[in-house]
C-alpha cells in the first residue's frame, strides 16, 4: 500500500483544478442545459476527485463527489434532463467540496458533513435512474483502502470478473540513458519504485531477468495505480540516468485526458519568474552592452546588436505571455458572486462582461478578484434595487452589471457599471462633513468625484445598517487600497438615478517601470513616471514659505515641497543646486511637490524586489541596475508624502 | 540549510574524492565519515544524517548489510549505494534491502550531484 500523505500537495492542487473547470462548466451548461459535453466533463472531474480523495482517505471529499459523479454517469448515460434544481445542487456541491480542500489545506480535518446535500443528489439520482450503490462507500466504511469502481463507460475493456481492481491500467516505457553504467541496478530501481504504486501487471524484461542482467535498456510496463498519470510521473521524474519516459493511461477516459492535455505541461510558477528573472538580466546586460558597443560605428555589429535586441524582446514577450492569463480566468468567480449575492438579496442580476480576452499577469489578476468581488457585492446591495422598484422606475427587473475590460498601453482598465439607484452625493457630502471627515467650506468646494472618492477613506459608510452582505468591515478603503498596491488607480462616477461607474487602472505587470532618472546629490534615483504629474524646473525666489515650510505655485494653489535629501538623510541641505527640479506627485486627492536636483533621463527599468530587510525601506519600492551598472533605489513617492 | 551527509568507505582516497564533491557544490555538509559497515550504522543513529553515500565492499560489516541495519532503524533513511563496475549484482542486492539510488566509480561530479538531488527531490515529496 502507498503512503498517501506525501502526496498532499498534488491532491490539493489538481484537486482544485477540477473544482475549478467544475465552476466553469456548470456556468457553460446552465446557459446550455442539453450540452451533452459538458455533462461528460463534469462527470469525470467529479471522477478524479473521488478518485484522488478515497486514495488519501478523505470520505466526506469521496461521497459527495460520488453523488455528483453518478447523478453526471446517469444523466450522461441515458436521456434524462438536466434542470435548475439539480444544477443548484450541483453549485451547492462543488462550494462545500471547496471548502473541503480548503480546510485540508490548512492543516485541519474536515468538518463539514454534507449529509443532507448527499440526500438530496442522491435523491435525485434515484429519481432519474438507477443508480450504482458502491460496496461500503455510503456506509461510512472507514476503509483505507481505495475501492474504486470502474468508470461508467460502455465501451471500456475491463476484465469483468470481480477480483478487487484498484485503480487504472497504464502503459509505462522507460528508456534508460546509454551512457548508464549500470542499466539493469537502473532499471531494478525503476520497477522498484513503481511497484510501490500500485500492482505491476506485466513488465519486460521481468523482475527476474532484470536481476539476472538480462537487459539493455528499455522497461515496458503496465501498472495498476490508483494514482494519476502526473502522479506517477512524479515518481519517476527524479531518478537519474533515464532517457524518456512515456506514461499511457489504458483506459477511455484516457483518450479524452490525453487529448486535453496534449497541447500544455505544467510548469513551477517559480520556474518562470526564475526564468524571467533571466531574461530581465539579458535585458539589462544588453543595454549595458549597447553602451559600450556605442561608439562602433562597424555596421555588422550594430546590425547583430540589434538582432539580439530583437530576439531578447521576443523572448521577454513570449515569456510574459505565460504568465499572463486572460481576465476568463477569474470571470467564473466574478459571475458566482453575483449569482449568489444576488439570490441573497432576492434581486435579479444580470453580469455582462466583455474584453475578458486581455491578459493580465496572473499574479495581479488573483489580486484583482477581491475588489472585484467587493464591488459586486455593494452594488448588487446597495445600487441594483429589488424587482418591484425596478418596474416602478419602468426599469427592466432583472438590473445590468456591465464589466468592461481594455487595454490602454501599457494598463488595463476594468470598468464596472451598473444600472441602480446610483450614489447620493448629496448625502455623502454631508456625512463627510457629519463625520468630520472635512469642514462645511471646504466640502462645498469638493466636485463630484471629489466627493464620491470619500467613500473610500477608512471609516466611511453611507448604509444605515451595515448590511450582512457587504458591509462586514470590508470596505471601500480596502478596495481601493488593494488596487493601488497593484500600481493601480480608482476612480468613481455615480449620480442618484444614475446608476454607478467605477473604473480601475492597473498597469499589466510590474516587472517593467517607465522611470525618470533623478539625481541627488551625487546618487541616482529612479522615480516612477506614472507617480510624476510633473516636472518643473524652478530656483529658489519661486519658493514661498509658511512656516518655515516651503511652497511653491502649481496650476493655482500651493503645493508644499519637500527635499528628498533631507526625507532620506534627515539632514537639512547647505550645497543644493539651484536652480533644481520639483516633482510632482499627486496621489488622487492633494498634491506634493518633491524637490530633487535634475531629471536626467527618462526610460524603461526593470524593478528588482529589494528582498529582506531592506524591503521594510518605506521610502523605497524597489531598485534596478542601471547600463554603467550602478544600482538606483526606487523612491516610493506615495510613502514619502505622508 | 545544508544537506547532511555520512560518507561510507573503507578508502580515504574515496572518502575525499565524494567530500571534495560535496563541498564544492556547497549545498552539502559532511557530518561524518565511516570506514566500515559498522560504524556506518553507529553514526547513522548518532548523527541521523539526510543522505548515506556508501561502499558496498567494506570490512567488519559490507555496505549491503549496513544499509539492511540502517533502513531496518529508519525506514525513511536515505542510502545511495557506491558502487565499482562489476558490481552490479551487489548494487541490485543493495536496492533489494533499500537503498535509494547509487553512482558508480569512477565519479564524475555531475553524475553525484545529479543522483544525489533526485534522491533528495525524492525525499521531499515523501518527507
Amino acid at each position: 500500500m502507498v503512503k498517501m500523505e506525501k502526496y498532499m500537495q498534488l491532491f490539493l492542487d489538481e484537486g482544485r483544478d477540477h473544482l475549478e473547470s467544475m465552476m466553469a462548466t456548470l456556468a457553460k451548461l446552465e446557459d446550455d442545459l442539453s450540452n451533452r459535453q459538458h455533462v461528460d466533463e463534469l462527470f469525470r472531474n467529479a471522477h478524479s476527485i473521488k478518485g484522488m480523495a478515497s486514495s488519501m482517505g478523505y470520505e466526506p471529499i469521496q461521497q459527495l463527489s460520488h453523488r455528483i459523479e453518478d447523478a453526471f454517469g446517469i444523466i450522461r448515460a441515458g436521456d434524462a434532463q438536466v434542470e435548475q434544481g439539480f444544477l443548484h445542487l450541483v453549485y451547492e456541491g462543488v462550494d462545500l467540496l471547496s471548502t473541503m480542500f480548503d480546510e485540508i489545506d490548512a492543516g485541519g480535518s474536515i468538518t463539514i458533513a454534507p449529509e443532507t446535500l448527499i440526500g438530496q443528489l442522491r435523491e435525485f439520482a434515484a429519481a432519474i435512474g438507477d443508480t450504482e450503490e458502491e460496496a461500503g462507500e455510503d456506509h461510512g466504511d472507514k476503509e483505507k483502502e481505495p475501492r474504486e469502481a470502474p468508470p461508467m463507460d460502455a465501451t471500456k475493456e475491463e476484465p469483468s470478473d470481480t477480483q478487487v481492481t484498484d485503480g487504472r491500467l497504464f502503459d509505462v516505457e522507460v528508456l534508460i540513458a546509454s551512457e548508464a553504467k549500470l542499466p539493469a541496478a537502473r532499471g531494478l530501481l525503476i520497477h522498484k519504485k513503481l511497484e510501490a504504486c500500485g500492482q505491476i501487471e506485466e513488465s519486460i524484461p521481468t523482475l527476474a531477468e532484470i536481476k539476472d542482467r538480462d537487459f539493455s535498456d528499455k522497461l515496458s510496463m503496465k501498472v495498476r495505480s490508483v494514482l494519476s498519470k502526473e502522479q506517477l510521473l512524479k515518481q519517476l521524474d527524479n531518478i537519474a540516468e533515464i532517457e524518456s519516459i512515456s506514461i499511457v493511461p489504458q483506459d477511455a477516459l484516457a483518450k479524452q485526458e490525453e487529448a486535453d492535455s496534449a497541447a500544455t505541461i505544467r510548469v513551477k510558477t517559480g520556474s518562470l519568474d526564475t526564468f524571467l528573472n533571466l531574461v530581465s538580466e539579458q535585458i539589462l546586460t544588453y543595454n549595458r552592452l549597447h553602451e559600450y558597443l556605442q561608439d562602433f560605428s562597424e555596421r555588422s555589429t550594430l546590425k547583430a546588436l540589434k538582432r539580439l535586441k530583437f530576439l531578447i524582446d521576443e523572448m521577454h514577450e513570449q515569456l510574459m505571455r505565460i504568465r499572463l492569463l486572460p481576465f476568463t480566468y477569474i470571470s467564473n468567480r466574478l459571475a458566482r458572486t453575483v449569482r449568489e449575492t444576488a439570490r441573497s438579496c432576492g434581486k435579479k442580476v444580470f453580469l455582462d462582461i466583455s474584453g475578458e480576452g486581455v491578459r493580465v499577469d496572473r499574479l495581479i489578476l488573483e489580486q484583482l478578484v477581491d475588489p472585484l468581488n467587493h464591488i459586486l457585492r455593494n452594488s448588487i446591495d446597495h445600487g441594483i434595487e429589488d424587482p418591484a422598484e425596478r418596474q416602478e422606475q419602468n426599469k427592466p427587473e432583472e438590473g445590468l452589471i456591465r464589466i468592461t475590460i481594455r487595454r490602454r498601453g501599457e494598463s488595463v482598465q476594468i470598468v464596472i457599471r451598473d444600472d441602480g439607484s446610483g450614489m447620493d452625493v448629496e448625502k455623502i457630502r454631508r456625512r463627510a462633513i457629519d463625520l468630520g471627515f472635512t469642514s462645511p467650506e471646504e466640502a462645498e468646494k469638493l466636485t463630484e468625484e471629489e466627493v464620491l472618492m470619500l467613500v473610500t477613506v477608512p471609516g466611511f459608510s453611507t448604509a444605515e445598517k451595515i448590511s450582512a452582505i457587504s458591509g462586514r468591515g470590508v470596505g471601500m478603503d480596502v478596495v481601493r487600497t488593494n488596487i493601488e498596491s497593484l500600481g493601480g488607480h480608482l476612480d468613481l462616477k455615480s449620480g442618484l438615478g444614475k446608476g454607478t461607474r467605477i473604473e480601475l487602472n492597473i498597469p499589466l505587470s510590474v516587472a517593467i517601470a517607465n522611470v525618470f532618472l533623478a539625481r541627488i546629490a551625487g546618487d541616482v534615483f529612479a522615480v516612477p513616471v506614472r507617480s510624476v504629474e510633473r516636472n518643473v524646473e524652478m530656483t529658489s525666489s519661486d519658493l514661498s514659505f509658511s512656516n518655515g515650510v516651503p511652497f511653491f505655485s502649481y496650476q493655482g494653489s500651493q503645493i508644499e515641497v519637500r527635499d528628498v535629501y533631507q526625507l532620506l538623510t534627515g539632514e537639512k541641505r547647505s550645497d543644493g543646486p539651484n536652480p533644481f527640479h520639483v516633482l510632482v506627485y499627486n496621489d488622487g486627492g492633494r498634491s506634493v511637490g518633491f524637490q530633487i536636483d535634475e531629471v536626467l533621463s527618462r526610460k524603461d527599468i526593470v524593478i528588482k524586489k529589494l528582498g529582506h530587510p531592506l524591503e521594510q525601506l518605506l521610502s523605497f519600492s524597489g531598485a534596478t541596475i542601471l547600463g554603467d551598472g550602478v544600482i538606483a533605489l526606487i523612491l516610493d513617492l506615495e510613502n514619502l508624502s505622508h | 540549510m545544508a544537506v547532511q551527509v555520512l560518507i561510507v568507505d573503507d578508502a580515504l582516497f574515496m572518502r575525499s574524492t565524494i567530500k571534495d564533491i560535496l563541498q564544492e557544490d556547497g549545498r552539502f555538509a559532511v557530518v561524518g565519515e565511516a570506514e566500515d559497515g559498522l560504524q556506518a550504522v553507529e553514526q547513522y543513529k548518532e548523527l541521523r544524517p539526510d543522505l548515506v553515500t556508501m561502499d558496498i565492499v567494506m570490512p567488519n560489516l559490507d555496505g549491503i548489510e549496513a544499509t539492511q541495519r540502517i533502513v531496518d532503524f529508519d525506514k525513511e533513511a536515505t542510502v545511495v549505494m557506491c558502487s565499482a563496475l562489476g558490481q552490479e549484482a551487489l548494487v541490485m542486492e543493495s536496492i533489494a534491502v533499500g537503498a535509494k539510488d547509487f553512482i558508480v566509480k569512477p565519479f564524475s561530479s555531475e553524475k553525484v550531484i545529479e543522483v544525489l538531488e533526485g534522491v533528495l527531490d525524492q525525499q521531499g515529496q515523501d518527507g
